[in-house]
């Protein structure tokens, strides 16, 4: 069992077709607590800030499509396919 | 949080991002694209933690940290008992970290793929990267 922790209560105003939305995922995900489902979505809003903050600081120029895609091959186990020499 | 399936990163993926190494930021990159849920096993995360940093905090901050379930740790017992020979401490992250990856469908991401791989017997399923980067670490 896990401990809750601490909260803090804030109020956001969202227009209807957002709130009716809300619930409805909270429905779906959270036993319809609204509170976890916006918890959630700042969670992966927080996670995604934390990754672009890591790959700013490591200096690296970002990689490129053709580079992603080779290594999305060699995560997914697939042949790397590489591009044919010119004769 | 739901245990859901994505990245599992061990010790030497923490400690290869933390020195900036290439391959380890371009695997983080696919993570951040693709928007793959990371999962760091409790004992990973002991074993990685050596205080705060500006970098070792933004890490932090990218993963969800595994609380492992009873299941994942009779797993982990189990394929400990088909490794022949004596074996140390860190043997038994690695078997948390490929028990907890085989029972989500989950890619391991390590800087040894060899300590992992010699699971791969118990854990025919578990696809294992390596980053490039050994796991000792300087204190």
């Amino acid at each position: 069992m896990k401990r809750a922790g601490k909260t803090q209560t804030i109020t956001i105003s969202v227009d209807r077709s957002a709130e009716e939305f809300a619930r409805a995922e909270a429905d779906r995900l959270y036993n319809g607590n609204v509170s976890k489902f916006f918890a959630a979505l700042l969670r992966e809003a927080e996670r995604l800030a934390a990754m672009d903050r890591v790959l700013a600081m490591s200096g690296h120029p970002p990689p490129t499509e053709a580079e992603l895609d080779a290594l999305r091959a060699e995560i997914a186990g697939k042949p790397i396919k590489r591009k044919k020499r010119a004769a | 949080m739901t245990r859901t399936t994505g990245f599992v990163f061990d010790t030497g993926m923490l400690i290869a991002l933390e020195r900036r190494k290439q391959r380890a930021t371009h695997f983080f990159t696919i993570a951040r694209r693709d928007r793959v849920p990371i999962w760091v096993p409790s004992p990973v995360f002991a074993e990685w933690w050596r205080g705060r940093s500006s970098v070792r905090e933004s890490i932090r901050r990218s993963f969800e940290i595994d609380s492992l379930s009873e299941e994942v740790l009779r797993l982990a017992g189990e394929a400990l008992a088909n490794i022949k020979g004596k074996f140390d401490g860190c043997i038994v992250v690695d078997a948390l970290v490929m028990a907890s990856a085989a029972l989500q469908g989950d890619t391991v991401f390590t800087g040894d793929a060899d300590d992992l791989t010699r699971f791969h017997p118990f854990f025919p399923n578990v696809r294992v990267l390596g980053c490039g980067e050994s796991p000792v670490r300087d204190q």
